[in-house]
């Protein structure tokens, strides 16, 4: 990994296009901005990996219980918006 | 764009005939599935009120949906400016929601995904996995007993 000290104000590129600044500093919480094109998304890492393990998780080939597909039927119930 | 009749072999679903207009395209893929970009909505009585977004390109690889009000009747979120641009919405009306369930075999604990809906541009076949910042919602909140 590279390491850099950096100052609040000050940046670093990557590349010519995607710039990091620290905004600010105050005691263990640092402001952060970030530059890029659009196409480069970016994301907080363990929100990320949290939505990336859910979605294994929803993808996997399970059988659809009868008994949930009954509860989720709006006349069974009172969900119906 | 003429539409083409094509036709798919699932494991879930065994074989799907669909028209290459049907197709729904997720430019920057589902976090964790970025390699398959088009997908299909199938809906089928049987497994009604879920949906599922079936992979064209992977066989083995479908998401269960749901409306999320079909759930949460208050749920609501404002769609994040670039990701309106990104889907190319200009009204409410051309967006359809469906939120990501994890079934379980146990139907208590079978969960959905309110924090990273699903948003369709249902008029230019665009879709995008949106992640809500700054809400409470969760990626497993329980399905049942809502």
């Amino acid at each position: 990994m590279l390491v850099f000290t950096r100052k609040a104000g000050q940046s670093l590129m990557i590349g010519d296009n995607i710039t990091i600044k620290v905004l600010s500093v105050d005691r263990d919480q640092i402001r952060i901005g970030i530059s890029a094109p659009r196409k480069i998304p970016v994301h907080r890492e363990e929100v990320y990996r949290a939505i990336v393990n859910q979605n294994r998780l929803a993808s996997r080939p399970m059988a659809l219980p009868k008994d949930l597909l009954a509860k989720l039927k709006p006349s069974s119930g009172e969900k119906e918006s | 764009m003429p539409a083409v009749d094509e036709t798919l072999q699932t494991a879930r679903f065994g074989k799907v005939a669909f028209k290459s207009t049907d197709v729904v395209g997720f430019d920057d893929g589902i976090p964790g599935f970025e390699h398959l970009k088009r997908f299909l909505l199938i809906e089928n009585s049987e497994f009604e009120p879920i949906k599922f977004f079936q992979a064209v390109d992977d066989p083995n690889i479908s998401f269960p949906l749901l409306p999320p009000q079909a759930v949460r009747s208050n749920y609501h979120f404002e769609l994040p400016t670039k990701e309106r641009r990104h889907l190319e919405l200009e009204k409410e009306e051309e967006a359809a929601v469906f939120c990501m369930v994890t079934i379980d075999e146990d139907p208590t604990k079978s969960t959905i995904n309110l924090f990273a809906p699903v948003v369709i541009n249902l008029l230019k076949r665009k879709a995008a996995q949106v992640i809500l910042f700054g809400t409470d919602y969760k990626v497993d909140s329980p399905l049942l007993n809502s």
